[in-house]
């Protein structure tokens, strides 16, 4: 059985992956400051995901879980703790960058099913 | 695999934010902040017009009254441009769409607010400066109603 990290790395050397740096502490403890984090290049995303999507008012890039996606394809955002849709709003289905994979820095799944809501 | 090692074997010279703090102080806003700028702008507006320019014979008073117009003109532009960042920062990262619906004329009040800011800019114009402080009240109440609060307004000056 080939280990998730290879797995991952290979999904990156082949261009299937994308590489972000975590900052901030609202994803803790599943993801924590400078974790880098693989994200599989995305249209759809589902509940429980945790995307990199950007942000509905700025040109920075969040990285959230999944809470509901709405009828007018609207992502609402949440996090264990700092600001989430409650604070700025839903983001854009079509702003969806990626959805997180592996915390290469914490060597764990981000597959849903691994990680906690 | 280190970081750094990953970077040069994939080519990636540097790896991208992905944002999972907090919009600055989580959930604290407060209309005051823009309130208190826009004072300062009317305030400076108001000094600057009651200058009285000296003697054009009188070097030592023309250079101290440069001086003074000079400091006042960039209060008066620094302190329209915090307002303006503080109401842009309300506007986009507190007020939401479901606000529209208790305010309809949320966005006309604050793209006015923001115009007012650019006219303190421009000119040194009392009614501009009145007019901003006149779109802070309305947003403070605005804000303070949206947050089920009786916060009433005030001014410093």
């Amino acid at each position: 059985m080939i280990p998730t990290v290879l797995k991952e790395l290979l999904a990156l050397a082949s261009r299937k992956r994308k590489l972000f740096r975590v900052a901030g502490t609202s994803m803790a403890p599943i993801l924590e400051p400078k974790d880098i984090v693989f994200i599989r290049p995305a249209t759809q995303c589902h509940k429980d995901d945790i995307v990199a999507i950007r942000h509905p008012h700025k040109k920075t890039i969040l990285i959230k879980y999944v809470k509901e996606i709405d009828e007018n394809n609207l992502v609402e955002l949440s996090s264990p703790t700092g600001t989430d849709s409650k604070e700025f709003g839903k983001a854009a289905l079509k702003h969806l960058v990626g959805v997180a994979t592996y915390n290469y820095s914490q060597k764990k799944s981000l597959t849903r099913g691994n990680n906690f809501s | 695999m280190e970081e750094n090692t990953l970077s040069k074997l994939f080519g990636l010279n540097e790896i991208p934010v992905a944002e999972a703090h907090c919009d600055g102080p989580c959930g604290v806003y407060d209309p005051a902040s823009a309130r208190i700028a826009a004072e300062a702008v009317r305030s400076m507006t108001k000094k600057i017009l009651d200058l009285t320019p000296p003697e054009p014979g009188d070097t030592q008073a023309v250079a101290s009254y440069l001086n003074t117009v000079g400091r006042y003109v960039a209060i008066k532009e620094e302190q329209a441009e915090l307002a303006k960042h503080e109401l842009l920062v309300l506007w986009t990262d507190y007020f939401k769409p479901v606000h529209l619906e208790a305010y309809p004329d949320l966005h006309e009040v604050f793209w006015n607010a923001a115009k007012a800011c650019s006219e303190t800019k421009q000119h040194v114009s009392v009614e501009a400066a009145d007019e901003l402080m006149a779109a802070c009240e309305k947003i403070h109440n605005m804000f303070w109603e949206s947050k089920s609060r009786e916060v009433n307004y005030y001014e410093a000056s």
